[in-house]
């Protein structure tokens, strides 16, 4: 096979299949019906996905470069690179969260997701900074991590993994008309990885009637919300091409289009169909956004020249 | 008799200072009289740095840097070997595209949020012939220096209503790996070359200076 052609497979779509398979053991089979571990096991897979592609794309001394010095490593220490670490500390924490959200009663519960939603702001804020930024833009962070993880909790619902699919094929075309195909690349991987999930969860419930929904909070909403928000600040501190910095933020709250279509969600005869409706809603933004990222390239490109 | 030999002695002596005149007139047109250590500011106008990779593995990709900074030293007579401390902007990469220019800037390649400048810095030189040079140095790139070995050519001296003017050029290859710049080489596989040629062409003033 053409050497080209093994690049998308090994940094986009072999990730995905990755996670999909470590997925598949919540989609099918008995674990379905457990909250905690549908929970934390996708949300662990969809770090994978990004985490695989990652190092697929670079290496792990990127990554490890990050937090200690490699022997005879000489690679420049590069600040992007922490997205991948970010990914590896939400893949980890993700099962954690979900199992200790799993031994509360509700209300305790949101306790233990609000405290991870802080603690997750307040981690991006503080340790994820790149080229440019000073502090009310770390603040602004860790501001849009907690805005993107309540668009994905609130909004999205069912549709959580299929607004995820939208959402990261959108970063990775920002990245790519930025300049950056790394990043693309690595979000595509999500894009997929989502996209492959939502269809195993979706054919899983569909053999077990038992089968409880993809949970839109907790973990699932802990790691996107947060990769969401830190990768919309990557992009636009790397930008080269005049992507608009509101593009990047507008992608990481991208899941809220779900409410676009509110009163047919609750005119909705069945749940499948809320779901269908708040998918439709997430690509129509997504579709607005694309549109007014054009105009806004063109129009600076036009006054530039 | 000796009017002959007075006549001999003077024409020898005219001769030779004729030809010792000759010799000087002909000394000042080849070696300037500015021949002591020279100050070579460099003309951004005139100064680039050209870069040359292999694109999928077929033709030769070229691009440049514009306004390449710096000084430049160098005796005129090319009795002392030149050094150079140049830099140039990743911000003027200049391949003919936009958008080509925006994916060198970015972190897949010169990363010019985090390292917005390239630097060369002569260390060490060896006369391999008149105004021909092997220069040894440091080359700056991503934040990474590692030595290279620089063919360095005085291209000429030329005059220009301010003052003389002279040109260089170094030519040089890398493997770009070595300074952390590996996309295209392994993955996607073969997309871009690992090694680039690098040419500086530089051009600046000469200001006299003191010996």
């Amino acid at each position: 096979m053409n050497d080209l052609a093994v690049y998308p497979f090994s940094v986009v779509v072999l990730p995905a299949i990755i996670a999909a398979v470590v997925a598949c053991a919540v989609a099918v089979g008995p674990l379905r019906r457990r909250a905690a571990a549908v929970d934390g096991v996708i949300a662990f897979a969809l770090m994978l996905a990004f985490v695989l592609s990652f190092t697929r794309e670079l290496d792990w001394n990127a990554i490890l470069r990050q937090c200690m010095t490699v022997a005879g490593d000489d690679a420049p220490f590069e600040k992007w690179h922490r997205i991948g670490l970010a990914a590896i500390v939400l893949a980890l924490l993700a099962p954690i969260i979900s199992a200790l959200g799993a031994r509360f009663v509700s209300t305790s519960r949101n306790g233990v997701t609000l405290g991870a939603t802080v603690l997750a702001a307040a981690l991006s804020a503080k340790f994820v900074v790149f080229p440019g930024s000073n502090g009310w833009w770390q603040i602004e962070q860790g501001l849009l991590v907690v805005a993107a993880m309540t668009a994905i909790a609130a909004c999205a619902e069912r549709a959580v993994l299929w607004s995820a699919w939208i959402t990261f094929a959108m970063f990775a075309a920002l990245a790519l008309l930025g300049g950056f195909a790394s990043l693309a690349v690595m979000c595509a991987a999500v894009s997929t990885a989502s996209f492959l999930i939502a269809l195993l969860t979706t054919l899983g419930a569909r053999r077990d009637a038992s089968a409880i929904a993809i949970p839109s909070s907790g973990s699932i909403a802990l790691v996107l919300g947060t990769l969401g928000a830190i990768i919309a600040n990557c992009g636009r501190a790397y930008d080269q091409s005049g992507v608009p910095a509101w593009a990047w933020i507008a992608v990481a709250v991208l899941p809220a289009g779900s409410l676009l279509f509110g009163s047919t969600i609750k005119r909705a005869a069945t749940v499948q169909r809320a779901t269908m409706w708040r998918v439709c809603g997430v690509f129509v933004g997504a579709l607005l956004l694309g549109a007014a990222v054009a105009i806004a390239m063109n129009v600076t490109t036009t006054t530039t020249s | 008799m000796l009017f002959t030999t007075r006549s001999a002695f003077a024409c020898t002596t005219l001769l030779s200072l004729a030809v010792a005149s000759f010799a000087a007139t002909e000394r000042a047109q080849t070696v300037p009289p500015s021949a002591v250590a020279s100050v070579i500011t460099l003309d951004p106008v005139h100064s680039m740095v050209i870069f040359r990779i292999q694109h999928l593995g077929a033709g030769f990709f070229y691009g440049r840097f514009n306004e390449v900074t710096g000084s430049a030293n160098w005796k005129l007579d090319d009795s002392v070997a030149p050094t150079f401390d140049v830099t140039a902007e990743v911000s003027k990469v200049d391949t003919g595209s936009a958008k080509l220019d925006g994916n060198l800037q970015g972190p897949n390649f010169f990363n010019q949020a985090e390292f917005p400048t390239l630097s060369f810095r002569s260390t060490g030189a060896k006369k391999l012939g008149d105004r021909h040079y092997t220069l040894t140095g440091d080359l700056t790139l991503r934040g990474m220096t590692k030595p290279v070995e620089v063919d360095c050519t005085i291209t000429g001296i030329g005059s220009a209503p301010g003052g003389q003017k002279v040109g260089f050029e170094c030519v040089f290859a890398i493997n770009r790996a070595d300074f952390g710049m590996k996309w295209g080489i392994d993955a996607p596989k073969g997309a871009l070359g690992s090694e680039v040629k690098l040419t500086i062409a530089l051009e600046g003033d000469v200001a006299k200076a003191k010996e």
